[in-house]
């Protein structure tokens, strides 16, 4: 499980990745973040961050019928949005490779498996 | 309050009454927290209609609420009112006037009709009626209470200690402010009965006027 704290930074532009191909209502990105490995993170944390982006202008809400009976708010990427994401992905990448750097430069991760993953053994 | 946002508030009224027991004690409370912050009652009708529906679509899943918000709600809430903007100081401001109108309209229609009694009665000042210092200051110290109450029930809506509260305080302070309306009998104005019936008019149509404006 990732601590939430390090979450923080980098939810909200995995949250604008996930809405990149198409519309999702809130439980929904919930549980494409869990799908793609970030543990369970509960609607009521993605909500705050969806209120924010539709706030700035990086998405757009939109509210349609569901079959199991309330309406379901909608979130769609704005060209902002995709322009923040872009940003995001250049910024990850940034701070990807340093750590990166600095783990492969300290003496590797602790772990063998990792270490082997990451840098394919010393 | 606006017409959009009257609407918005009786379809809440409406889409609420499918929760369970459970996610309406819940909702209740975020709401009445919600109420507590600077975030304009647009805004907090909006909140609640998503929270609404987000419980609604976790009771059709089988969730509990927890699943859904997350073990604290009050922790839920703060990063609600932290993702939206805070309604300016001008805005609060007039939205504490008009708070204040209704409020005074209220007592100054229960001292009219007050004074009207006494005159078919045949006692007070009767065609002229008196306003007093004592009832001038209980009638103010009414409004800050009832606006400290309200301000109280909003910040500690999660608090399972709430019903402590300083109630024994209020109470003082309300037997005060009866005691300074009862002795305190130095008139501050003496109004004859329509032009005070004029004056709690127009308090009230200044309410209705600034109320159809603001939220």
């Amino acid at each position: 499980m990732i601590p939430s704290q390090m979450l923080k930074g980098t939810l909200e532009g995995c949250v604008l990745a996930v809405l990149r191909e198409e519309e999702h209502y809130g439980y929904e990105i919930s549980q494409r973040l869990e799908g793609y490995g970030f543990g369970r993170i509960p609607e009521g944390t993605v909500y705050p961050l969806l209120l924010r982006l539709e706030k700035r202008g990086s998405i757009t809400a939109s509210f349609r019928a569901s079959p199991e009976g309330p309406q379901r708010k909608y979130y769609a990427l704005t060209e902002l949005g995709r322009e923040e994401l872009a940003e995001f992905f250049h910024h990850y990448l940034e701070l990807n490779r340093a750590v990166h750097q600095l783990i492969k430069m300290t003496g590797g991760y602790p772990d063998a498996q990792e270490d082997e993953a990451a840098f394919g053994g010393k | 309050m606006r017409k959009k946002t009257k609407q918005l508030l009786e379809e809440n009224n409406r889409l609420e009454e499918a929760l369970s027991e459970e996610s309406k004690t819940l909702l209740t409370d975020m709401v009445v927290y919600l109420r507590g912050s600077r975030i304009s009652t647009w805004e907090q009708e909006q909140v609640r209609r998503d929270m609404t529906q987000m419980l609604l679509d976790a009771q059709a899943r089988g969730d509990k609420p927890e699943d859904v918000l997350g073990p604290d709600p009050k922790a839920f809430c703060d990063s609600v009112i932290e993702a939206l903007p805070p309604t300016s100081r001008w805005v609060s401001l007039l939205t504490s006037l008009r708070d204040g109108l209704l409020s005074a309209s209220i007592l100054a229609a229960i001292w009219l009709g007050f004074g009207i009694l006494e005159g078919l009665l045949g006692i007070g000042s009767w065609p002229r009626l008196t306003l007093t210092f004592g009832q001038l200051l209980a009638g103010m110290g009414l409004i800050l209470i009832s606006c400290g109450i309200v301000y109280w029930i909003c910040r500690s809506s999660f608090s399972s200690n709430s019903k402590k509260g300083p109630w024994v305080l209020i109470f003082l302070l309300l037997f005060a402010l009866l005691c300074a309306g009862t002795f305190l009998s130095q008139p501050v104005a003496t109004l004859p009965v329509p032009l005070a019936a004029c004056g709690v008019a127009t308090l009230f149509v200044l309410y209705k006027l600034m109320d159809s404006r603001l939220d």
